[in-house]
């Protein structure tokens, strides 16, 4: 499995990948810099906003981190699935796939690979940005990576559905469906959205029976058994959208909000499971 | 290098209605050569993917060394050397080489060794995407006798060599053969079956036909070779019902026969049925001339 890891890492760092994540890296460094420096000068009706110092440090980050999380969407989408499959679509991966490894194994040799090129991308944005910091605060923030970890946790999830989605409906459509599962996550997580679904809210007497059961899996403060439905749901749908929010607001080094989004985290590892296990039953049973 | 042979029971592939193969039952014995002879579409790739396990069969079974393709252990046996050999695009041709050794859990130390044997030993660092057909397979190759597996799956192997190209492969299958290897092959080129193989099996539209010692398929051991002014209408009657392949277009008869007694008959029997060859040449059969019409 190490093999497979190291020879996707090997075809990615020799392909056009590599100095597109070069330039990717270098625009989401660019970016954090520029946050760096423009929050001390933000206005509204020409009066500078009271931003303290934190403030303006947590907004750079939120932008940098973000923009690193958006940019490897990108790699994911156009590049990743493409070296954990490619190769075996193409018949070049018929020497590999008659050696005496599982199916399994293969898949996850290859994907371990671009989750390795995955960590080092974050790796490399979160020097970059702890230089930059340091270099504008004389300080730096231990957030950032383990935001940057749970982000991860998301990708994970993220390559798997594309996998799944490129096996069953092929390469172009198969990143079109994970685009809009993507999509779909992101929207469902906003905390806006989130807020004004939990709005509708019904008296406790009329909630049934097996609401009182269910509550403590649920999470936060009963808000009505309809809105605790919808909240499940949101939960439940993919939450690689959640995940990555979760990881932004500890990079951050804020509280979590909403709480229960800490839900997406084993929601997104159950979903995580079931992609994959999907992937792997697909990936055996076709002809290569 | 030591290991069993290759069982195909009952295997039967189709590709959406178009039929791959249709129960195919054949046994390889350890230590045997195996060729397979067929048309383009035949089935010949599909049998041999079933047994690397590359592609599923939708009924029976491949077994190597006993053991079901299907099993991943099944493949440790497995040396595969596939039609179109393609790379990785990005590797380096040793990098290729240790990644597939290793996940093979084998050593590396008959790589040296092997790139000397494959003429690649001053190739290790090039790019595998710069190399030309006719390299790609000497890699495959490579990589083979860098294995040495028990049981060797060639897919049209010699195909785009050149001379000294198919001599290496032809020479590294009988090394394998006398090390105790099974080595089951594809081909078109029938004199190269003829000198490696113990037998052939002849494939049409997915059903084995035949499967003997190359001499067993040939009906005579010589052949009179006729070139005539036309062909007759029914040269069977004329021929006394001897084997031959007839080509209208080119007008040539092929006839096989006993002995040279025998292919005078024939010319005799010609001429006086008012069809006097225009050319006459008598020579050992070879596979060519009796499975030309199947390998074409």
């Amino acid at each position: 499995m190490r093999e497979l890891a190291r020879e996707v890492f090997l075809v990615f760092r020799r392909g056009r990948g590599f100095p597109l994540s070069l330039l990717l890296l270098a625009g989401a460094a660019a970016l954090f810099w520029i946050a760096l420096q423009a929050t001390g000068t933000f206005t509204v009706n020409g009066e500078p906003v009271d931003l303290d110092e934190s403030a303006r440090v947590a907004l750079a980050i939120g932008l940098g981190v973000r923009a690193v999380s958006f940019l490897i969407l990108l790699f994911l989408l156009f590049h990743g699935a493409g070296l954990v499959l490619g190769d075996a679509e193409t018949g070049r991966a018929a020497f590999s796939l008659s050696a005496p490894i599982s199916r399994a194994r293969y898949l996850a040799g290859r994907s371990a690979g671009v989750l390795l090129v995955v960590l080092l991308f974050w790796a490399a944005a979160l020097v970059l940005f702890e230089i930059l910091l340091f270099s504008r605060t004389g300080s730096l923030r231990a957030e950032i990576a383990a935001g940057a970890a749970v982000i991860v946790l998301a990708q994970a999830l993220l390559l798997g559905v594309l996998v799944l989605f490129r096996l069953f409906l092929g390469g172009g459509w198969g990143a079109m469906g994970a685009l809009l599962v993507w999509i779909a996550s992101a929207v469902l997580s906003l905390d806006l959205l989130e807020s004004s679904l939990f709005a509708v809210d019904v008296p406790e007497n009329v909630a049934p029976w097996w609401l009182p059961i269910l509550q403590p899996f649920l999470g936060g403060e009963p808000i009505g058994w309809k809105a605790d439905l919808v909240r499940a749901f949101v939960r439940l749908f993919p939450p690689i959208g959640n995940a990555t929010s979760v990881g932004i607001d500890l990079a951050l080094g804020r509280p979590v909000f909403p709480s229960f989004d800490w839900w997406s985290l084993p929601g997104a590892a159950v979903w995580g499971g079931l992609v994959w296990w999907g992937s792997i039953r697909l990936f055996r049973r076709r002809d290569w | 290098m030591s290991g069993g042979g290759i069982v195909w029971r009952s295997v039967s592939k189709s590709f959406g209605a178009l039929p791959a193969l249709v129960d195919l039952d054949l046994s390889v014995e350890r230590g045997e050569v195996f060729g397979f002879l067929g048309p383009n579409g035949a089935g010949k790739t599909t049998a041999i993917r079933i047994a690397a396990s590359l592609a599923r069969p939708d009924r029976g079974e491949v077994l190597l060394a006993g053991v079901p393709a299907s099993r991943a252990e099944s493949r440790r046996a497995v040396g595969y050397l596939p039609e179109d050999l393609l790379f990785p695009s990005g590797l380096r041709l040793g990098e290729w080489a240790r990644v597939q050794i290793r996940l093979r859990g084998r050593d590396l130390s008959r790589l040296p060794h092997a790139a000397e044997r494959a003429g690649l030993s001053n190739r290790m660092d090039g790019e595998l995407a710069a190399f030309s057909k006719g390299m790609r397979r000497r890699a495959g190759l490579l990589l083979l006798l860098a294995l040495e597996p028990a049981i060797w799956l060639l897919d049209e192997p010699t195909a785009d060599l050149d001379i000294a190209g198919r001599e290496m492969i032809e020479n590294a299958i009988i090394e394998a053969k006398g090390k105790g290897a099974t080595v089951f092959l594809s081909s078109h080129i029938l004199s190269e079956v003829e000198r490696v193989c113990d037998r052939v099996g002849v494939i049409e539209k997915g059903r084995l036909t035949r499967a003997a010692p190359p001499a067993d398929l040939l009906p005579a051991p010589f052949l009179v070779d006729l070139v005539l002014p036309a062909l007759p209408e029914q040269p069977a009657a004329l021929l006394g019902g001897r084997p031959h392949v007839a080509n209208r277009e080119a007008r040539r008869l092929r006839v096989f026969v006993s002995d040279r007694g025998e292919g005078n008959e024939v010319v005799r029997a010609l001429e006086e049925g008012g069809f006097p060859p225009r050319e006459t040449v008598f020579r050992p059969a070879s596979l060519r001339d009796a499975l030309g019409e199947v390998s074409r």
